[in-house]
């Protein structure tokens, strides 16, 4: 219990990841699929954002003037959060590229469950 | 701008991609112009940045935006990296002019400025994930090239896009593992500097995050690179692309990965890390291993050619694996040899063969039969490339091979050396058959239609120059060694 409640936020991101996961991997239908993928990237992404946190601290700007020394433990650690807005940049371009190949799928098969474009894929 | 080589090595493909965009809506017949001159630019650049390595004998160290390293993004080129550049931007450059007709033919006058512009950003990905030093960098790098390969192959016949999405749901899941492994050796360091890693790493090699961290890199990369098991999207994605991605893509995409595969592990983790410590390359090596065997049988029941270069591909990459597996430093060169030969070799295969698809527009193995009278040049080259693979000695393939079994021997990996023999046994009935069909002389029927279509003289050219490649790059191969030899890493072995 106390390895769950103090780590939940590995805990959720491990959640998450199994969900995508299985709905990548088991649902048959092509939208699904893209939305189990997207869950698996969210998942990602929010744990990289988890690990910058820190209890107590403060958005990490420093102000002019300052005469204290910085402290890094006051601060919360922005460098996870910068990389993570590439990771959702990249996340919104594979969505993209997804979506577009599941329309080019529809135009052609006028179906976007995998089993049907299997089906017609073996027909030709 | 000879201190700025490094940056723009990435950065030029990558602008002249939007460039190549742009001017395409008002003028499409530049867009394979400026593909030439930006392709031909970087070999240029890759060319010197090589020559400065062998010239100064040490690294070059770049860094964006003059902040130092740890901080900053560091790319840098050593003697592993120089050699992969060189031969993924010259191979890139020769594959975009053999195949000009053939996208002219594929895409569709419409379009062509597009599938340029995404093949320059093909290039910047492959580039860029060999120069840079910074490991969130490199699934960025990853990504882009993994992109424009989705688009590249999904304009392909029917059957394609779907092949594309899978593809595309595979390499998702490999570049996720890879960004949550990076992510796992943030936790533990704080940073994401490849050589700033290394350091920090030393005194963390009992963590378990670590091994996890490198688990997960190793799974995601494994994907993206076709390894034995997870090879699945491969075949499907690359034989039902265009000719003209197919032959971009699949001598490049795969090797460059592996390049990845030794630079995380043997310069990011100490070099017994990833071998000794905990033997995870051994462990993928037993399974490539078998997995090789079961490419080969899988090639030789393959009766489209393309699909069976396709199988071939996957168990080259898996030689690559054997030689890291055989844990010292005669495999590990037989490893980067290969490398860079089995793009040369691949390289010619497919070119050959979309060159001989253009004009037979089949690739079934029946179509072929016969045609070495009619198309000499070509089908001559393409055995060329297959007796390379085979590893039969003038040509390139019979070194790294070589090295790889000389390191399997000294390591003595009994098991991996039988399969690795049995696999080049299988490589050459498959290449064998072919020559059998071609060099048949009764029942070339389909023949004699008038409508005879001739290889282009940049097509030819293309096709001899690579030929000359695999036997010049055989003579040098003493050469090479002598300068992977002088890769830092090695002599922690």
């Amino acid at each position: 219990m106390e390895l769950i409640v103090s780590k939940f936020n590995y805990w959720a991101y491990i959640v998450m990841i199994l969900v995508g996961l299985y709905g990548m991997m088991v649902k048959r239908n092509l939208m699904k699929k893209v939305i189990g993928m997207n869950i698996f990237q969210w998942s990602i992404i929010l744990f990289f954002i988890s690990i910058g946190a820190k209890k107590g601290a403060t958005v990490p700007i420093i102000i002019k003037g300052t005469e204290h020394a910085v402290k890094a433990a006051d601060y919360i650690n922005p460098l996870p959060h910068v990389l993570m807005l590439t990771a959702i940049v990249v996340g919104v371009a594979t969505t993209g590229i997804a979506l577009a190949l599941i329309i080019l799928a529809y135009r052609r098969y006028r179906t976007i469950e995998e089993d049907r474009i299997i089906e017609a894929l073996k027909k030709r | 701008m000879k201190a700025h080589w490094p940056i723009l090595i990435v950065a030029l493909p990558l602008i002249m991609s939007f460039v190549t965009f742009m001017t395409g809506i008002c003028y499409r017949a530049a867009a394979y112009h400026l593909t030439v001159i930006t392709a031909a630019f970087s070999t240029f650049i890759a060319i010197c940045l090589f020559i400065q390595v062998i010239v100064e004998g040490m690294t070059i160290s770049y860094h964006i935006g003059g902040w130092e390293p740890p901080w900053g993004i560091e790319y840098a080129v050593d003697h592993l990296n120089a050699l992969v550049l060189l031969a993924t931007s010259l191979i890139g450059l020769l594959t975009i002019i053999h195949s000009r007709k053939i996208v002219a033919r594929e895409i569709g006058g419409e379009k062509t400025h597009i599938f340029y512009a995404l093949v320059l950003l093909q290039i910047t990905g492959l580039l860029g994930m060999t120069v840079t030093s910074d490991v969130f960098n490199l699934y960025v790098l990853l990504e882009i090239a993994s992109f424009s390969a989705y688009g590249l192959i999904a304009v392909g016949r029917k059957g394609a896009e779907f092949a594309a999405l899978r593809y595309m749901i595979f390499g998702t899941v490999g570049a996720g593992a890879y960004l949550l492994g990076v992510g796992y050796l943030y936790i533990l360091t704080g940073s994401l500097n490849m050589s700033d890693l290394l350091r920090l790493l030393s005194n963390l090699y009992g963590s378990p995050t670590l091994l996890a961290g490198l688990l997960f890199i190793l799974l995601g990369l494994a994907i993206k690179m076709a390894a034995f098991p997870l090879h699945g999207w491969l075949p499907d994605a690359y034989s039902q692309a265009p000719a003209s991605t197919s032959t971009l893509l699949a001598p490049l995409f795969t090797k460059v990965v592996a390049y990845v595969i030794i630079r995380i592990c043997f310069t990011v983790f100490h070099p017994s890390f990833a071998l000794h410590t905990y033997p995870l390359i051994p462990i993928m090596g037993a399974i490539v291993g078998v997995g090789i065997i079961v490419m080969g049988v899988m090639a030789i029941a393959q009766s489209d050619i393309r699909r069976m270069l396709c199988y071939i591909v996957i168990a080259e990459v898996g030689y690559i694996i054997l030689g890291l597996a055989a844990g010292n430093r005669l495999g590990m060169i037989g490893a980067i040899l290969h490398i860079v030969y089995d793009m040369f070799m691949m390289a010619l295969l497919f070119n050959a063969w979309a060159t001989i698809y253009e004009h037979l527009k089949s690739s079934h193995i029946s179509a072929w039969r016969g045609i070495s009278k009619k198309y000499p040049l070509e089908v001559a080259t393409f055995i060329l490339g297959g007796l390379s693979v085979i590893g039969i000695p003038p040509f390139c393939g019979f070194f790294s091979k070589w090295f790889i079994i000389l390191g399997l021997v000294e390591g003595g990996k009994w098991f991996l050396l039988a399969t690795l023999l049995l696999s080049t046994l299988l490589a050459a009935v498959c290449f064998f058959r072919i020559l059998e069909q071609t060099s048949l002389t009764h029942g070339s029927n389909t023949m004699d239609d008038r409508s005879e279509k001739k290889t282009s003289l940049s097509e030819g050219v293309v096709l001899a120059s690579l030929s000359a490649f695999l036997i010049i790059l055989g003579a040098v191969s003493g050469y090479l060694v002598s300068f992977i030899e002088k890769i830092p890493f090695l002599g922690a072995l």
